[in-house]
C-alpha cells in the first residue's frame, strides 16, 4: 500500500529525479587543507554557473549572448528576439518596420536602447526611427531582455519592458575576424571586426555591409482593392569604431540605412512603388568608470550624442508624391555612483541631463515646399530633462534581498514624474528563488503627438505592474521558472483619424504568465524552450494585434566536435480581432469582406555550424524549413494581412586572423 | 506536415509545462550541506597543479580558464595561494591567442567543443591540460573531473602529460580512477 507522502515523493522522483535526503555534513573551513583523498570524499552541490545571478536579479530577464546569435543562424537582432519570453515581433504595414511587443502591450510601451542609448526618434511614439529595420547581428555582444517596468532606473517609454542591445566594445575584440554571407531575396553580406592594442590603449572596429531585395510578398489586397508583390528590399552600412584606456571609453558610430522600400504607404495603405527612404545615425560617446577614485564608490560618467538624419525619398501619396525629412540631435549627460561602503546595501545614485532637439523639417509636396506648420508633419522644437534616480539593494540575510528604489524626471514639456520600485528576492534554498515585484512606469509624449494635441492638455502615460517570479533549479540537467504578471496602464495617447490629433485615451490591461525550461541532459545537447498566455482586458483599447498564446522550443546539438545543429520553432496562436478590425474597407470587390481571425503561425528555423579550424568557421540556416504561410496582423484596409517570408536559405563563412 | 507539427506542439507543450509546474510547486527541495561544485573544483584544481612538476618553473604560476568562468569567486581562494613559494596568476581566457603563456588550461564546459584547438595550439609545449567534461581524456586532456553520485573524481591521461614534458607525482596516479597510459 502506497500512501499519499510516498506517492508524492515517487512523483518527484519521477519527475524532477529530486535527490534523496542526504545526511548533514559540515563543510570544512578551508578545502585547501585537505588531502587529494579526502576531497574526493566531500559531497558536491549542484552549481548554476551565471543563471544564479540572472535568477536573483530582482526582474525578469533574458540575455541572448554572441553565441546564442551564431547557433540559432540569426542575422538580424531582431529575429533573435521573438525566442524571448513575452515578446512578440510584428510589423509595420508600412516598410515592415519591426515593432517589439511584450506582454500584449503596445510596441510604444517598450524601450530599446543600444549600449544604455533609446533608439527613438523624438518625432515618433515608436521605440525605434521611423525606417528602422533592425540591427546585424554581427556588432552585437549580447542582448538583455527585462520584462516588466524600468522607468524607475531608465526613464521614459519603459513601461512594459527594455531590450537593450550591447555592442562589442575593444575590449571584447581579442581575435580579427571578416566574413561573408549570402542567401536567398537576394541578401548580401560582408562583416568583420578588427582588434588591436596600441601602446596601452584597445582598439577596436565592427562593419557590416548589407543589401537585400527583401522577400516582397504578394498582397491580396491593398487600399485600392489591387493586388501585387510589394518591394521590400534595402541597403545598410554599420560601422562602429572604438577605444579603451584603463578608466574610459570612446567610441563612434555609423550607420546609414538607405533605398529603403515602403512596399505599402503608412497613411493610406496603397501600393508604394516608389519610395526610397534613408536613415542616417552618427553616435559619439564617451564613457568613464573608476572604482579607485574615491574608497567604497564606483563612480561612473557618461555623454552621448546621437544625430539622426530621416528622408523618406520622394513617395506615394494619394496620386501626388511627397517627400518628408527631418534631423535631429540628443544629448545626454549622465553621472552615477556606486556606493559599497554600508553593511549589507549596495546605493546607486544618478543624476543626468538630456537635450532633445528637432532643427530640421522638409514636406515637399510634388517638387514644391510645403511651407507653414499647418502642411508640415512637425515642426521644429527643443525639450530638456532632467533625472534623478536612487536605488538600494538591502541584503537582508543570505537568502532574502530588498530593492528600492525610484527616479524623479522633469521635462520641459509637460508635469513632473516620480516612477517607484519595489522587489523581494527570497532565496529558500538553493534551488528555489522567488521573487515579489513592483514598479510604475511612464511614456513622454513625441514632439508631434504634442504639437498636434486634441486637447489643453496631454498628459504622458502611465502604468503599474506587480509580478510574481518563480525560478527553480531542479538539478544540473533542469531548470524552470514562472512569472506571473498584471499590467495596467492608463492615459494611453491615441490618435483620432478624423481629427488628425492626439489624445490620451482609456485604460488598459494585461495579466498573463510565463514558463520557462532548460534541459541540458548532456554535455552536448541542450534543450530550451518557453510558453506564455495572456489575457487582456476585453475592452476597446485592447491591443488587436497581440497574440493570447505563444511558444518557443530550441535544440542544440553538438553531433560531432566542432558541429553544432540547432533546431527552433516559433510558435503564435490565438489571434482575435476586434469587431472594429474584423471587415475590410478597401475600394473595389474586397470592401466589405470578413477577416477571419488569424491562423496561428509555426515557424521551424535550422542552422548547422563548423567551425573547422582555428581560422575558418562555416554556417548553413534553413529558415521556415516547414514553408508556413506565417503573416502578422495589420489593419483593415490590408485584407489578408503581412505575409511572412517563406521558406528561405543562407550560408555564411568567416576568417579569424 | 506543418499543421501536423503544430497540433503536437499545441497540445503538448502546454501540458508538459502544466506537469513540470507542478511539480515544482509540491517537490519543495531538500537542502543538504554540500560544497559548491566550483568551490570543490578549484581545490582539485589546485592540488593537480601541486602534483605535476614542469620542466622549469617561471616566476609566477600562470594558470588560465579558458571559456566562461565557472568558478566566479572561488578563483581567488587558488591565487591568494602559492605553489611552490611562486605566486600563482589566475586569467580568464576566450581566444586560443591568449592561451600564451598559460601553464595550466582549465578547458570550462562552455568551450568543451574547443578542446582540439587548446591542443593544436600547446603542442609540443608544457601545458597541463585540465577540463570536467565526459570524453575529454579521449580527446587528449591530460586531467578529467567528473561528478558521480555527488563526488567528484577524476582521470589523468599520462601519455598525453608525458608528451608535453609534465611528470605527475605517483599519488595524482594513484588516486586517478583511470590513467591511460
Amino acid at each position: 500500500m502506497i500512501n499519499s507522502a510516498n506517492k508524492a515523493a515517487l512523483f518527484c522522483g519521477l519527475i524532477l529525479s529530486a535527490p534523496a535526503i542526504q545526511a548533514q555534513v559540515d563543510e570544512p573551513e578551508d578545502l585547501f587543507a585537505l588531502d587529494l583523498g579526502q576531497l574526493m570524499d566531500m559531497e558536491v552541490e549542484i552549481a548554476t554557473g551565471t543563471k544564479k545571478t540572472l535568477s536573483k536579479a530582482p526582474a525578469a530577464v533574458t540575455l541572448i549572448t554572441a553565441d546564442d546569435l551564431k547557433k540559432t543562424g540569426a542575422t538580424n537582432v531582431i529575429e533573435a528576439l521573438e525566442g524571448v519570453p513575452g515578446v512578440h515581433v510584428r510589423y509595420n504595414r508600412s516598410f515592415y518596420t519591426p515593432f517589439i511587443h511584450i506582454r500584449g502591450t503596445n510596441t510604444n510601451q517598450v524601450m530599446l536602447m543600444v549600449n544604455g542609448q533609446s533608439l527613438r526618434s523624438v518625432i515618433s511614439p515608436w521605440p525605434q526611427d521611423v525606417f528602422w529595420k533592425g540591427m546585424s547581428v554581427n556588432a552585437v555582444e549580447r542582448v538583455e531582455i527585462i520584462r516588466g517596468p524600468g522607468s524607475a532606473l531608465y526613464g521614459s517609454q519603459a513601461s512594459a519592458g527594455v531590450v537593450n542591445i550591447i555592442t562589442k566594445t575593444a575590449n571584447d575584440i581579442e581575435e580579427s575576424e571578416a566574413g561573408l554571407r549570402v542567401g536567398s531575396f537576394d541578401t548580401q553580406s560582408v562583416f568583420g571586426q578588427y582588434g588591436t592594442t596600441l601602446n596601452e590603449m584597445r582598439a577596436g572596429a565592427t562593419y557590416d555591409i548589407s543589401r537585400t531585395e527583401g522577400h516582397n510578398p504578394y498582397i491580396v489586397s491593398d487600399k485600392s482593392g489591387s493586388s501585387d508583390d510589394i518591394g521590400l528590399g534595402y541597403k545598410n552600412v554599420d560601422l562602429r569604431t572604438y577605444l579603451a584606456q584603463d578608466s574610459w571609453r570612446i567610441q563612434a558610430d555609423f550607420i546609414h540605412n538607405f533605398d529603403t522600400e515602403s512596399g505599402l504607404d503608412g497613411g493610406t495603405g496603397f501600393f508604394d512603388p516608389i519610395t526610397s527612404a534613408e536613415t542616417r545615425r552618427i553616435n559619439l560617446g564617451w564613457d568613464y568608470s573608476n572604482r579607485n577614485l574615491i574608497s567604497d564608490w564606483k563612480l561612473d560618467a557618461k555623454m552621448h550624442y546621437q544625430n539622426i538624419y530621416s528622408s523618406s525619398g520622394d513617395g506615394y501619396y494619394y496620386g501626388d508624391t511627397k517627400q518628408e525629412r527631418s534631423n535631429e540631435h540628443h544629448l545626454t549627460t549622465e553621472v552615477s555612483g556606486l556606493y559599497s561602503g554600508a553593511a549589507d546595501h549596495e546605493i546607486t545614485l544618478g543624476l543626468g541631463h538630456k537635450w532633445l532637439k528637432l532643427d530640421d523639417v522638409t514636406s515637399i509636396l510634388n517638387g514644391v515646399e510645403n511651407t507653414g506648420t499647418a502642411a508640415a508633419f512637425a515642426e521644429v522644437a527643443t525639450r530638456n530633462e532632467n533625472f534623478l534616480y536612487l536605488q538600494d539593494v538591502w541584503e537582508f540575510s543570505d537568502n532574502l534581498e530588498f530593492t528600492v528604489g525610484g527616479r524623479y524626471d522633469s521635462d520641459s514639456d509637460f508635469d513632473s514624474v516620480f516612477n517607484p520600485r519595489a522587489a523581494v528576492v527570497w532565496k529558500s534554498s538553493e534551488k528555489l528563488t522567488s521573487k515579489l515585484l513592483y514598479g510604475e512606469a511612464f511614456r513622454a509624449p513625441s514632439f508631434v503627438e504634442l504639437q498636434k494635441k486634441r486637447y489643453a492638455v496631454l498628459n504622458p502615460e502611465s502604468s503599474k505592474t506587480i509580478e510574481l517570479a518563480f525560478n527553480y533549479v531542479v538539478n544540473r540537467e533542469l531548470s524552470l521558472s514562472m512569472n506571473l504578471f498584471e499590467f495596467d496602464s492608463k492615459n494611453v495617447i491615441k490618435f483620432s483619424g478624423s481629427t488628425g490629433t492626439y489624445y490620451n485615451g482609456g485604460n488598459y490591461g494585461v495579466n498573463g504568465v510565463e514558463l520557462e525550461a532548460q534541459w541540458v541532459p548532456r554535455n552536448d545537447l541542450r534543450i530550451s524552450g518557453n510558453v506564455t498566455a495572456r489575457r487582456p482586458d476585453e475592452n476597446s483599447e485592447r491591443n488587436d494585434y497581440e497574440p493570447y498564446k505563444d511558444g518557443y522550443l530550441r535544440v542544440d546539438w553538438e553531433f560531432k566536435p566542432a558541429w553544432n545543429l540547432d533546431v527552433q520553432a516559433n510558435w503564435t496562436a490565438d489571434r482575435r480581432r476586434s469587431s472594429s478590425n474584423s471587415t475590410s474597407v478597401t475600394t473595389g470587390a474586397y470592401n466589405g469582406l470578413a477577416r477571419p481571425d488569424l491562423d496561428n503561425n509555426f515557424v521551424v528555423d535550422t542552422t548547422v555550424r563548423y567551425e573547422h579550424s582555428n581560422q575558418w568557421e562555416f554556417a548553413a540556416s534553413v529558415k521556415n524549413l516547414l514553408n508556413d504561410d506565417a503573416r502578422e496582423s495589420t489593419g483593415k484596409t490590408v485584407l489578408l494581412d503581412l505575409p511572412l517570408p517563406e521558406r528561405n536559405v543562407f550560408v555564411e563563412m568567416r576568417y579569424k586572423f | 506536415m506543418g499543421k501536423w507539427i503544430e497540433r503536437v506542439f499545441e497540445r503538448v507543450a502546454g501540458k508538459l509545462f502544466a506537469v513540470l509546474l507542478s511539480a515544482t510547486v509540491i517537490c519543495l527541495p531538500v537542502t543538504a550541506a554540500e560544497i559548491p561544485e566550483y568551490k570543490l573544483k578549484a581545490a582539485f584544481l589546485y592540488n593537480f597543479a601541486s602534483f605535476t612538476a614542469w620542466p622549469e618553473d617561471s616566476a609566477t604560476f600562470q594558470l588560465c580558464i579558458f571559456g566562461e568562468d565557472p568558478f566566479g569567486s572561488h578563483l581567488k581562494q587558488i591565487t591568494s595561494r602559492k605553489r611552490k613559494k611562486h605566486a600563482i596568476e589566475a586569467r580568464v581566457v576566450q581566444t586560443i591567442k591568449g592561451l600564451n603563456g598559460c601553464q595550466l588550461v582549465f578547458i570550462a564546459p562552455s568551450a568543451s567543443n574547443r578542446i582540439n584547438q587548446v591542443q593544436d595550439s600547446i603542442a609540443g609545449k608544457p601545458v597541463l591540460t585540465v577540463a570536467d567534461s565526459s570524453g575529454a581524456l579521449e580527446s587528449g586532456v591530460m586531467v578529467n573531473m567528473e561528478t558521480r553520485k555527488g563526488r567528484v573524481y577524476f582521470e589523468v591521461n599520462l601519455r598525453q602529460a608525458r608528451q608535453h614534458n609534465l611528470t605527475m607525482s605517483s599519488k595524482l596516479l594513484r588516486l586517478a580512477k583511470r590513467v591511460v597510459r
